[in-house]
């Protein structure tokens, strides 16, 4: 089910940043592990995968099964692959950021930009 | 009265199968029924059961039978353990041991299609971080994981009840 207008919350940018990061690299635990070290805030599995489904139902981003293996109890990864209205959607949201940000009073945020 | 005096056990480990020869004294007071003996492999120490049979023949002959092997005890608690918590353990041997508790209580929040692997991944981290700070940090992170996960997790249930929820989220959004 496709959702009508795909606006990107805060942590679905950074979980959508994350994956596209990774690559073909991007399960559940990469992608965690990237947003916990780039962003520097705890990330609960149940949350990351409520996003990642989220995105997923809003076209976004796609999923497949993948391998299993002995350290993860031979359960199978979910690999998360960013698709083209994902990309379109982080561009928007740069650009919006972008156009927030020229002009702006050097100094106001509390530092350079 | 023929009667043999040891009967010859084969071990139930396909890998072992070691013939292990029982004492009959152990038996001899069952008469014409049927008994179980205890066993401890000597080779591959597997602890099972076996049950004999001690019948009499017609024409007086007393014989000892096997009548057929039962489940080793490790068979049992290893079917018990991966049947709850859908575990491929015979094919891929586990490595480090998330906290049971832990684990239950994220099959219990999670829906069907995520749970395989959502506890692949807690697994998976579990271990990196056992190896990395020792078990009593990786058990801590492991419940962590299981308290921030319960509002997304139950919100998510919430969410697929449709109407109710929708409109919960529509007063988040919005309010």
């Amino acid at each position: 089910m496709k959702l009508k207008k795909s606006y990107l919350g805060e942590f679905e940018e950074i979980v959508l940043l994350a994956t596209l990061k990774l690559g073909e690299k991007a399960y559940g635990t990469t992608i965690r592990q990237t947003v916990e070290e780039i962003a520097e805030r705890f990330t609960s599995v149940g949350a990351l995968y409520a996003t990642l489904e989220r995105l997923e139902r809003k076209g976004l981003v796609s999923s497949k099964q993948g391998e299993s293996t002995n350290e993860r109890g031979g359960r199978a990864k979910r690999y998360f692959k960013v698709e083209a209205s994902g990309l379109k959607a982080l561009r928007e949201a740069q650009a919006i950021r972008q156009r927030f940000l020229t002009g702006f009073t050097p100094g106001l945020l509390g530092g350079a930009i | 009265m023929k009667e043999t005096a040891y009967i010859p056990i084969e071990c139930p480990n396909p890998h072992c199968k070691m013939l292990h020869n029982v004492d009959m004294r152990v038996i001899k007071d069952v008469l014409n029924g049927s008994c179980f003996v205890g066993l401890k492999c000597a080779s591959c120490a597997m602890s099972f059961k076996q049950r004999l049979l001690y019948v009499t023949e017609s024409d007086g002959t007393r014989r000892v039978t096997v009548v057929r092997t039962v489940r080793p005890v490790w068979k049992n608690k290893l079917k018990k353990f991966s049947g709850a918590l859908n575990r491929n353990t015979a094919e891929h041997p586990r490595i480090s041991e998330p906290p049971k508790l832990g684990e239950y209580l994220m099959y219990l929040l999670l829906s069907r299609q995520d749970r395989v692997n959502i506890l692949g991944d807690l697994m998976e981290d579990y271990g990196t971080i056992e190896s990395k700070f020792g078990r009593p940090a990786a058990v801590f992170w492991y419940y962590k994981q299981v308290v921030a996960s319960i509002p997304p997790c139950v919100w998510k249930r919430l969410f697929k009840w449709g109407t109710i929820a929708a409109i919960g989220d529509w007063f988040r959004r919005h309010i």
